[in-house]
């Protein structure tokens, strides 16, 4: 046991990261371990934000991977003050968004019929799905209005953040909405 | 525009179910993660180095352009053949009367002292140039009294080359009452204290002691932390390094000089833990060898002392860490081997004093930045920028 008291370096041996405020600490100073813990605990959730925003789990995957990058070099930009889960969400979702552009699947067209604006779907349609079915329909969605459709309802940004996220205008952000929201009624309804 | 119910519930219903919803990634997702951390990291490392050494390039190619700049008219060729053919037509009458000549008979890379121009020679010039051969140049300089200058006559086109004061010849030239071979290599022996210790206290919380290991953290909730007695368990102090070794430092030219050597230090740490069942206090004696790498640039030199800037880096790498572990009233000693090196650049300034014609007594205080390189823990991984006070004797060889 004494070789451990040099080994790691006159600080506790094996010492253990439970806490996230800890594991925090042990990322700021590029403690692998840390990072690790950081990772584990995250992970799977944030896998499911980065599938949902891009569609299968092979891209979905490489913006995990670069999404974490940027955390681990950018978490002192973490203020401490709000929501860890909220500021790593954020930078997921930014990191997704980032290869939807790239990809230039967030080009949107700005026509917004009053059809597409009455759309609207009931609770009731979600009924006999399960949340591991839900998810698979939202990632199942064309790229084109998936973006916009996460944005709002799961992150319930507005139509003005939408706009100034995606650099496109409020109407066809309203417009995406409501073609996403219609492409899912139509597979709730089949699924009856 | 105001938002139907269904659609409230709706949009709420799917939040709900797919905010926190959890899907395992690829096993190997973590791995490719772990190695392009790694790669950054190095790359890092690698491009801080470049910048460091480029920013130090820089400085130096600096230091000697302004060098070359301020010396173009200055600086006489050795190979040059210099001599006096008559003297020098002087504007102002006043000084003519007071015109001394001196002369200063050289070997070739060799420069005049301050004796040899300050002594009035009487010698012609027919005498002169029977002194020269090809390993000697002659310096024939007529001193004004009392402006104190020297004229350099440039014998083949019978011309002054330049006007300077006698100071400002010796100290560009680089020479001195006690040097008239300043080239020559100096060998510097010297101490270092860095003054700097310091002392961490962990205060706080829970241990948790197992067998054969424990866990300790200072970080538990806000909430957790009222209601936990707070005790210290931890106290570590870190005490002045001491360091001593020789440098060889060698002029690049009158300004100019590069230093190396190898130099010994030593850091000094005391750990304390106290937790419920154990006590547990360590010395940790930590032994380095370093090469260091200095520039030395002259700023004033004259009156048997010099000042002078400095900086460069050090190389050093441990060659063993000692532990003395006194547990639970029971004394173990042990060594063990550091792996990695330790890196560092400084910057400072120095003063030398003459002792004698081959001595000089020298002080340089300078800032030193320790690069974190996965040492041992110590004074310099706690406070990686430190003071350092060098004190030392420098011998002309």
């Amino acid at each position: 046991m004494l070789h451990l008291i040099y080994e790691n370096r006159m600080i506790t041996p094996k010492r253990e990261f439970k806490e996230q405020e800890d594991i925090i600490a042990g990322c700021l100073k590029e403690d692998p371990r840390a990072q690790k813990a950081l990772y584990d605990l995250f992970s799977s959730k944030m896998f499911s934000v980065c599938v949902r925003y891009m569609g299968c789990r092979e891209l979905a995957k490489d913006v995990l991977q670069e999404g974490f990058i940027t955390v681990f070099e950018k978490i002192s930009s973490y203020s401490g003050s709000g929501s860890f889960e909220g500021w790593l969400r954020r930078v997921f979702v930014n990191t997704a968004l980032m290869q939807l552009r790239k990809s230039n699947v967030l080009r949107f067209s700005e026509e917004l019929n009053d059809s597409d604006n009455s759309i609207i779907v009931e609770a009731e349609g979600l009924n006999g799905l399960s949340t591991q079915e839900l998810y698979k329909l939202i990632s199942s969605m064309p790229s084109g209005f998936r973006a916009v459709f996460n944005l709002y309802v799961i992150e319930g940004f507005s139509h003005i953040e939408i706009a100034n996220q995606l650099n496109i205008t409020e109407s066809a952000s309203r417009s995406q909405l409501s073609r996403a929201k219609g492409w899912l009624k139509d597979r709730l309804f089949e699924n009856r | 525009m105001i938002k139907d119910k269904n659609d409230i519930d709706f949009e709420k219903s799917i939040r709900d179910l797919l905010e926190d919803f959890s899907d395992t990634p690829p096993a190997d997702c973590w791995t490719e993660i772990s190695v392009s951390l790694s790669k950054r990291k190095s790359l890092r490392r690698r491009r801080f180095f470049y910048y460091s050494v480029t920013s130090a390039a820089a400085v130096v190619l600096l230091f000697f352009g302004i060098f070359q700049i301020n010396n173009t008219d200055i600086v006489v060729s050795n190979r040059e053949s210099i001599s006096v053919i008559s003297p020098p037509v002087i504007a102002n009458s006043e000084i003519v009367h007071s015109t001394k000549r001196a002369q200063a008979i050289l070997k070739i890379g060799q420069r005049a002292s301050r004796s040899d121009l300050l002594s009035v020679n009487e010698t012609n010039l027919s005498q002169i140039e029977e002194q020269k051969d090809e390993n000697r140049s002659t310096i024939i300089g007529i001193i004004e009294e009392p402006k104190d200058s020297l004229f350099i006559i440039n014998k083949d086109n019978e011309s002054i080359n330049n006007k300077m004061s006698v100071e400002q010849y010796l100290f560009i030239e680089g020479l001195n009452s006690r040097s008239s071979t300043r080239r020559s290599p100096y060998l510097a022996l010297s101490t270092n204290l860095s003054p700097s210790s310091s002392r961490n206290s962990v205060s706080l919380i829970a241990v948790n002691q197992t067998p054969g290991e424990y866990t300790m953290s200072n970080l538990v909730s806000a909430e957790h932390k009222s209601t936990v007695i707070h005790e210290v368990v931890s106290n570590t102090k870190f005490l002045m390094p001491l360091s001593f070794g020789a440098q060889l430092q060698i002029p690049i030219n009158s300004k100019f000089s590069l230093g190396t050597g190898l130099f010994y230090t030593m850091l000094f740490s005391h750990y304390d833990v106290i937790s419920r069942n154990e006590t547990r206090e360590t010395q940790q004696t930590l032994h380095y060898i370093g090469v260091p790498l200095n520039l030395f640039y002259n700023i004033y030199y004259g009156n048997g002392f010099r000042l002078y800037l400095t900086a460069g880096g050090a190389l050093e790498k441990g060659v063993g860490a000692n532990f003395r572990v006194l547990e639970n009233g029971v004394r173990h000693s042990y060594s063990k081997s550091i792996d990695g090196v330790q890196w560092s650049i400084m910057g400072g300034v120095g003063a030398e004093f003459d002792v004698s014609e081959r001595v000089g007594l020298y002080f340089d205080p300078s800032i030193s930045y320790f690069f974190e390189s996965d040492q041992p823990i110590s004074i310099r991984t706690s406070q990686p920028l430190q003071y350092r006070f060098e004190l030392g004797f420098r011998f002309k060889l």
